[in-house]
């Protein structure tokens, strides 16, 4: 009963013990960090917002003011410039599968740097990079969905450019990506699983890691784990459809309601 | 950084280039597999029978959800071990490189059923009651009319699918494989347990993985854009 209890603590909360810590004589025996469900769930939301903030950073630059045949070509280069890296970074990150991602992002910072991070700070940054990409491809969609007469029509009834942004343009943009972006998550959720390669504790390792020194646990360790995975992308997953069907018909509505009144318009 | 010493030296570059193989013979076996997979449970979601599209959605739904390295490692090694505790037998050597594109093409098949369904449900229902009138047969509609334009229908999404799928071969690297099966990250891994380096085959990795994706996706792509322009061409 006490190892189950213990076994169950490992796999939410605590994590299992990397080779390091435990070759650590300091190493606490109750474990002063967070490993198991709440070190993917840490990582998952850790990378989503900085994946965000970047993803935000990286769609500035490939749609940035500067390429403009007005502006004067140092400026235009530059502007080219920067468009170019924020492209070639997104295909590249989306074209690499996840794990050597994660391998890369873990293995090349040592040998160029002489820096030793700490596993979960590399796991961030992992994931940071790779939600970034895929998030900056959803914020264009959404940027897209904005018809820029929108803007002119708020200006004109006297709102200020914030406030056209704020209560016209952000709706929008926001609601046309939400199914995305709960995809996203639930793609960084599974993926944070790839982890595992490089012994940060989070639920995978943990859950292997718990096989392979109590071999008579046999595969019921590793049904826990997929099951503790499965649930919440498959609640969010659920979510994102609904969102995303809600969001189809609107537009549906929308668009005839709009007919009907142009309609009108015309008779008149 | 020395890509002379790790990775174009005598046996290194020889484990990589066995490594690319590998790679494309597991994105296609698994890939292949899943669009079996695929056509099999949509046909089931699409089924008369309640209790058949009840199973077949809890396949989705199951498989869509799970992550692949835990399913993996489930796979290759909780699998044998409650295998081996029920029945006292061992799995046979080699075995997991079938298990892992069960894993794969389970995965991939997933979405794939949901693609194809929707494939399916795009073609006008009324082109199969003139094909019945015209007196093909169930299996000749289905073959002939329904199908073709319900993958074209959807032949971008399908492409995407089968470059992740692409792309999940590289997990091969958490199955216990005898080196010859190695896909190109394993390989990659085996070379820095030899050297003690893992940058530069990392590095040289990558890029076979990017030329790999990138030229898969042009070509798809190039593709799907055919299909979706005969799409758009077909009377309405």
């Amino acid at each position: 009963m006490m190892a189950d209890l213990q076994h169950i603590a490992m796999l939410l909360l605590l994590g299992y013990p990397t080779a390091s810590e435990m070759l650590d004589p300091d190493y606490p025996v109750l474990m002063q960090r967070l490993g198991g469900l709440a070190l993917t769930l840490f990582i998952t939301v850790a990378g989503l917002l900085g994946g965000f903030a970047l993803g935000v950073l990286l769609v500035a630059c490939r749609r940035n003011p500067l390429i403009d045949s007005r502006r004067d070509p140092g400026e235009r280069l530059l502007g080219r410039t920067m468009q170019g890296a924020a492209t070639a970074f997104v295909e590249g990150v989306r074209g690499l599968p996840v794990i050597l991602l994660v391998l890369i992002v873990f293995s090349l910072p040592y040998p160029l740097s002489g820096l030793r991070l700490p596993g979960v700070v590399l796991a961030t940054v992992a994931f940071g990079l790779y939600a970034a990409a895929y998030l900056s491809e959803s914020l264009r969609a959404g940027l897209r969905a904005v018809d820029p007469q929108l803007r002119e029509s708020g200006r004109v009834l006297g709102l200020s450019g914030m406030q056209v942004f704020a209560h016209i343009e952000l709706p929008i943009i926001y609601r046309t990506m939400r199914p995305d972006l709960i995809n996203v998550a639930v793609t960084v959720f599974k993926d944070t699983s790839t982890l595992a390669v490089v012994a940060v504790p989070e639920l995978t390792y943990t859950g292997r890691q718990m096989l392979m020194s109590e071999p008579h646990n046999y595969g019921i360790v590793l049904l826990v784990v997929l099951f503790l995975y499965w649930v919440p992308s498959t609640v969010l997953s659920a979510w994102a459809q609904r969102t995303e069907q809600r969001q189809t018909r609107l537009e549906a509505f929308t668009s005839t309601q709009i007919g009907t009144l142009m309609n009108k318009g015309e008779r008149m | 950084m020395n890509f002379d010493r790790y990775v174009f030296a005598s046996p290194y570059f020889g484990w990589l280039c066995r490594g690319v193989v590998m790679t494309l013979v597991i994105s296609l076996l698994s890939g292949t597999a899943a669009a079996c997979v695929g056509i099999g449970v949509a046909r089931l979601r699409l089924s008369p029978h309640g209790y058949l599209r009840t199973a077949a959605s809890a396949f989705v739904i199951i498989f869509r959800n799970l992550p692949l390295v835990p399913l993996l490692l489930f796979l290759t090694f909780g699998l044998p071990g409650l295998w081996s505790q029920l029945t006292g037998d061992t799995f046979p050597r080699g075995f997991e490189f079938y298990l892992l594109i069960l894993g794969l093409s389970a995965n991939t098949g997933a979405y794939f059923t949901e693609i194809l369904r929707a494939g399916v449900l795009g073609v006008a229902p009324q082109q199969q009651q003139v094909a019945r009138t015209m007196g093909l047969s169930t299996a000749a509609i289905r073959w002939y009319v329904v199908y073709p334009q319900a993958v074209r229908i959807v032949a971008p999404a399908l492409a995407t699918r089968w470059i992740h799928n692409m792309k999940n071969s590289a997990l091969a690297l958490v199955v216990p494989l005898p080196v010859g099966l190695m896909e190109v990250v394993g390989q990659a891994g085996r070379i820095a347990g030899e050297t003690f380096s893992w940058a530069e085959p990392l590095i040289v990795v990558a890029a076979i993985h990017l030329v790999l994706s990138l030229g898969t996706g042009r070509f798809l792509n190039r593709w799907a854009s055919r299909a979706q322009a005969r799409v758009e061409a077909r009377p309405a």
